[in-house]
């Protein structure tokens, strides 16, 4: 049945999608014509504002005498870490925070909060007088167990509301099958609020995938250097080659944008798997 | 996923088996057999594409006098070189030898983080003034790594194309801007003009101030913010900025490269940046000409220093660098790389390098008389005491305020904080 | 939050806590501590190039920052900036979420695009925002003479400066909110919407009484992040302004960075640090009025 109703939300809708898709893609667009254009064109003649694809192998060729591969890998490790490391720790206090009630409760909470307002600038010197200690400068590890103080609350926070939502009475019976806390968790509950799980390393990993201000001052070999701290470095003393940092931020928000479109899916199995057994 | 656990001992470990390797081979023929030792060495002017290989390669000369070294980069990019230096010195930890700029140099050597290098002078007779500035309370702690020097460059073919001559005043400089712009539609002038640049626009902006004769201390040591040079100076700049010959918004890198794509008539720049401009872009080297400030006191210049840390374990090694660094064979080495800047004795630019890029001998001839940066006897505050008065300056050029009141304004916010 | 019905109390009173435990040690050692050294040093005279020689000098720093009216202007542009991106940035994110929930042919990219701004690296998204906001040949100011307007000073100009970095802020931030909100929006109990549907009420009612309800806690959540984050954001606002012009985006942490890497002080941006915490913690404490009070409203 098509009403006049369906029709004008569709519209709306489209319109909608279309205004957005302009505003979040314009920059990247502009980013792939700012890196197939030659500095003539940037700094001279005028910016040509479609993509000049016959630019792209003296691009490529430009972006291949760089050590990409390098940068991008000790990222992915990072992320990857970060992402791990949040995750595990996250869903141990969300699911605390939102199935016990106990005294300290609202303290734990509080200081997860906490961790959000911290300016990295502010704990920079104090981690890094600790980090000498503890062996972990110069080292990806390091960075890792840095940035996993700011993405593990927001794991926590997500994850608890959405085991807020789970039903009490789907753990309950498992409790009286005699299986243990730990397992109940990761075998009932975390299934179930696997979008949010996904949002969670979506986020956990995006914050590694960033990771720039602890690099830049925690990383003493260049051969560590994750993509951001190399992005950087283009920005010289004298002169930024704006295509080749444009060329090279691309190749690295691919990986990324991989990632979601892979734990995307999950999101949606997540849903069907909680559709089955809700 | 492994990580790579690679402490920096265990890396240092490594790099002494491999410099041990590479030693042993040579120990036959040294006469005597010196342990094998690794310096590292921190510049961001690593990172640059092409003058950082150039400068490394020059000092990887030395493993020819000192086979037993091995130098080891440490490469950060120059947005964020000063703060990990502060921080990793501040840890006590560091490289052992770094090349600071002149304010990062000051910061170090006063909370006592640099030895006494006086050892590695010792005997060197013809170190120029641009050591000077090394020499902190009576002990040198360090010696001149370059000195790069401010001058009017200009794009030739463009000035002759509009038929006009290299400016003397301001108000040449702002005709000639505007007659070029209208005969060939290239942009005038650039100058950096925005706090969002401060650490760059404040050095540059010194060439206006010691231009029009500012002191910005007394013979007491007192700060003299609010004088009438320094007005003068303020308006001369917010003449030039009203002008509309500058790309306003335009970022320093954004505005060498044009000047590098032959878009750019006149700019005020520091021999090294000079040098980017000249290799590598549209603009030949022979067409690029320098000229002297158009003010009517000498300009500034960017300077930076070597030093060795107190962290450092290999002291005594990287004192031995720093005297082959000053000695002949180690200045003719940087030389080649070092395009026209000034060096800690007077090498001459070779024949060469003069020949292709007639812009040099200017540079050579201003490096005599130019100031430094940093404010005498206030080297160690001259940031912040420079942010007031390019906020000032800001007043002036973005919400249109009278320099005479901004200045007093000035003056009157360092007295209290300084 | 039900109390839990099994008989077994001491585990019971024990298992919260080996829950809890590991993400708390963790959060002590490697954010808490730092932090209270932070905290402590903003009473110190500490500087960044000798950390370890500071001296207590007591409420010194405080003093000194109450008495500068740079510090009230830099507090009123934080708290602006923070207000400004909280309702901006959540309001597109989740209007974005709502508008891919459903499935429509090339989602998956619509998708992938809306997120770009949450992948791409801040260097370069500052790069490439400074490079279309520049004056002389970004395309703004391009499409702007195009339009036969004058050109716009987005960056250089003190009433534009900020609106200019709160665009790029919204495009940083409003995936994350988007990304967030989805996830609730897919775990909306279809059955609960179906009935709904059955029972005659129309999408916007079902919008209303079904998914609103479902969504606004994860609402509620990440406004109070966009407003922590926004306190302490620092890269973009930095690269693009640095802030000025005439400090009208100099936020709380671009004056920390000034006063710690510039000024060597310490101590006194630890103090301008505890601001910054206070300010953020006034926020969170919204938000818990604010959740009280909701579920209040729906135990009724």
């Amino acid at each position: 049945m098509i009403t006049p109703m369906k029709i004008t939300l569709a519209l709306v809708r489209g319109l909608l999608i279309a205004a957005l898709v302009a505003f979040a893609g314009f920059p990247i667009y502009w980013m792939a014509s700012t890196a197939l254009s030659v500095n003539s064109e940037l700094y001279s003649t005028g910016q040509v504002p479609w993509l000049q694809i016959q630019n792209l192998p003296a691009l490529a060729s430009e972006l291949l005498a760089l050590p990409l591969g390098r940068w991008l890998m000790n990222t992915i490790v990072i992320a990857i870490g970060v992402t791990v490391l949040s995750l595990a720790l996250g869903s141990l206090a969300g699911y605390a925070l939102s199935r016990f009630k106990f005294r300290g409760r609202g303290v734990v909470g509080f200081l997860l909060f906490m961790t959000q307002v911290v300016p990295e600038a502010l704990i920079l010197v104090p981690l890094y007088a600790m980090f000498i200690a503890m062996g972990l400068l110069n080292n990806l590890l390091g960075l890792v167990l840095a940035n996993v103080g700011f993405s593990l609350p927001v794991a926590a926070f997500i994850l608890k509301s959405a085991m807020d939502a789970v039903p009490y009475e789907i753990e309950e019976s498992a409790l009286i099958d005699n299986c243990p806390r730990i397992g109940v968790l990761t075998m009932i509950i975390l299934p179930l609020v696997m979008p949010s799980i996904a949002a969670a390393a979506v986020i956990a990993f995006f914050a590694g995938w960033n990771e720039f201000l602890f690099a830049s001052i925690f990383l003493r070999d260049r051969s560590l250097w994750p993509a951001s701290v190399g992005l950087a470095s283009f920005i010289g003393q004298y002169e930024t080659p704006m295509s080749a940092v444009m060329g090279a931020a691309l190749v690295f928000s691919v990986p990324a944008i991989v990632f979601f479109l892979l734990v995307q899916r999950k999101i949606v199995a997540g849903l069907t798997a909680g559709a089955v057994k809700g | 996923m492994a990580f790579r656990l690679n402490s920096r001992r265990s890396f240092a470990l490594a790099m002494l088996a491999v410099s041990g390797a590479a030693a042993s081979g040579q120990i036959a023929l040294a006469q005597s057999a010196k342990e094998p030792v690794t310096l590292v060495i921190a510049n961001s002017q690593w990172v640059d594409a092409l003058r950082g290989k150039n400068l490394w390669n020059a000092l990887l000369k030395y493993k020819q006098v000192a086979p037993h070294v091995t130098l080891e980069q440490e490469a950060i990019p120059s947005s964020e070189f000063d703060n990990k230096m502060t921080t990793e010195f501040g840890a006590g930890l560091g490289p052992d030898i770094a090349m600071m700029q002149e304010g990062l140099f000051y910061s170090i050597a006063d909370a006592g983080y640099l030895v006494d290098v006086s050892k590695a002078v010792e005997g060197v007779k013809n170190l120029n003034r641009t050591n000077d500035n090394g020499v902190i309370n009576g002990k040198r702690v360090g010696v001149a790594w370059q000195r790069a020097v401010y001058a009017l460059i200009y794009n030739k073919p463009l000035l002759d194309a509009a038929k006009v001559k290299p400016p003397s005043n301001l108000d040449e400089l702002i005709a000639a801007s505007k007659a070029v712009t209208a005969a060939t539609g290239a942009i005038g002038f650039t100058s950096r003009h925005q706090i969002a640049d401060f650490g760059g626009w404040f050095m540059d902006f010194q060439n206006w101030a010691y231009g029009y004769g500012v002191n910005w201390v007394d013979g007491k040591g007192k700060l003299t913010i609010n004088t009438p040079q320094a007005i003068a100076a303020m308006a001369a700049f917010k003449k030039m900025y009203d002008a509309k010959i500058i790309p306003i918004g335009d970022t320093m890198p954004t505005q060498r490269t044009r000047f590098k794509e032959s878009k750019v008539a006149f700019s005020i720049d520091n021999s090294g940046g000079t040098l980017n401009i000249a290799s590598g872009g549209a603009l030949a080297a022979k067409d690029l000409y320098a000229a002297p400030l158009p003010f009517e006191h000498p300009g500034a210049h960017q300077q930076i220093f070597v030093g060795v840390s107190t962290h450092s374990k290999k002291q005594k090694a990287a004192i031995e660098f720093l005297a082959w660094l000053v000695s002949p064979d180690g200045q003719q080495a940087l030389r080649d790389a070092s395009g026209p800047d000034a060096l800690a004795t007077d090498v001459p630019i070779t024949e060469a390098f003069r020949a292709a890029n007639p812009w040099a001998e200017t540079f050579a001839e201003l490096a005599v008389k130019s100031r430094s940066t940093l404010i005498p006897g206030r080297e160690v505050d001259t940031g912040p005491i420079m942010r007031t008065v390019m906020e000032a300056l800001e007043k002036v050029l973005v919400a249109g305020a009278d320099p005479k009141i901004a200045l007093a304004e000035a003056q009157k916010q360092a007295d209290s904080k300084f | 939050m039900a109390s839990v019905a099994s008989g077994r109390s001491l585990s019971r009173a024990i298992a919260p806590y080996a829950f809890v435990l590991p993400p708390v040690i963790y959060l002590g050692v490697f954010m808490f501590g730092p932090l209270g050294r932070q905290i402590w040093m903003s009473l110190t005279n500490t500087r960044i190039i000798n950390p370890n020689a500071g001296r207590y000098i007591g409420l010194r720093n405080f003093e000194r920052l109450f008495s500068d009216s740079g510090f009230y202007d830099s507090l009123r542009i934080t708290a602006l900036y923070a207000a400004a991106s909280v309702v901006l940035g959540v309001m597109a994110g989740v209007i974005s979420a709502l508008a891919i929930n459903q499935p429509f042919r090339g989602r998956a990219i619509v998708r992938a695009i809306l997120l770009f701004g949450w992948a791409a690296p801040n260097v370069a998204t500052s790069l490439i925002w400074l490079w279309m906001y520049n004056g002389q040949s970004g395309v703004f100011n391009d499409i702007a003479m195009a339009l036969g307007l004058e050109r716009i000073n987005w960056l250089t100009s003190a009433e534009m400066a900020l609106p200019s970095i709160l665009i790029v802020t919204v495009w940083q931030t409003a995936p994350f909110v988007m990304l967030v909100i989805l996830a609730a929006l897919q775990s909306t109990p279809e059955e609960v919407k179906e009935a709904a549907r059955i029972d005659g009420a129309d999408r916007l009612n079902v919008f209303r009484n079904v998914t609103l309800p479902h969504i606004l806690p994860s609402v509620q959540l990440v406004s109070l992040l966009t407003a922590v984050w926004a306190i302490r954001r620092f890269d973009i606002i930095y690269l693009l302004t640095g802030g000025g012009p005439l400090g009208s985006t100099s936020t709380l942490v671009v004056k920390i960075r000034q006063t710690a890497f510039e000024n060597y002080e310490l101590g006194m941006a630890s103090a301008y640090g505890v601001i910054g915490l206070v300010l953020a913690l006034l926020v969170a404490a919204v938000h818990f009025i604010v959740e009280r009070k909701r579920a209040q409203w729906m135990a009724r």
